[in-house]
């Protein structure tokens, strides 16, 4: 059963590389990508993701 | 143009670390043409704002500038480019007048722009590549 979870990155390029080794690692199911931190709280408060990816 | 490493018989311009980018992307050309065109489009905003800090005489604003500006290089193996940005950080202490700093910046400022120029050929090199092995 794959992990949830969700990336927080400002930098495009940055959350580009993790988001496709997410993705290759077949383990990880992405639930959103956010370019702060706020952004994602603001995702997290209806929704509930194992593993946070944070710069 | 010199050269320093094939790969599926593209060859990266010398400033490239090619053994880095394939130790990041192995041999996807689809995604690192991905990746530098998302760099580009992320190192104009980005100059902009080093430009701005250094305009304004803001020196702790040039670093977190310099600093953002940095990862990017990284991103597409320019990693000269990275530790030009990173040197020039280290400069920038508390203790040092932005007036100090501008024979490096200038050194610096050159280096992006370059580094740029370099970064734009290399996608539009990298585009011809993926076009002619579609």
């Amino acid at each position: 059963m794959n992990l949830n979870c969700i990336i927080v990155e400002d930098l495009p390029v940055a959350a580009e590389y993790t988001r496709k080794c997410c993705e290759k690692s077949g383990q990880l199911d992405i639930k959103g990508q956010f370019k702060n931190v706020e952004e994602a709280l603001a995702f997290l408060n209806t929704e509930q993701v194992d593993l946070i990816s944070i710069f | 143009m010199s050269q320093n490493s094939t790969h599926n018989s593209f060859i990266f311009n010398q400033k490239f670390d090619t053994n880095f980018i394939f130790s990041l992307y192995e041999d996807d050309f689809s995604y690192i043409e991905e990746i530098f065109g998302i760099t580009l489009g992320q190192l104009l905003p980005d100059l902009e704002q080093v430009r701005t800090a250094h305009e304004s005489g803001d020196r702790e604003n040039l670093r977190k500038a310099v600093h953002k500006i940095k990862p990017s290089f990284g991103f597409v193996g320019l990693l000269s480019s990275q530790e030009a940005c990173k040197n020039f950080e280290g400069l920038c202490n508390p203790d040092t007048p932005i007036e100090t700093l501008e024979t490096d910046y200038k050194q610096l400022w050159t280096i992006l722009l370059d580094s740029r120029t370099v970064i734009t050929e290399e996608y539009q090199r990298i585009q011809e590549f993926n076009q002619r092995n579609a």
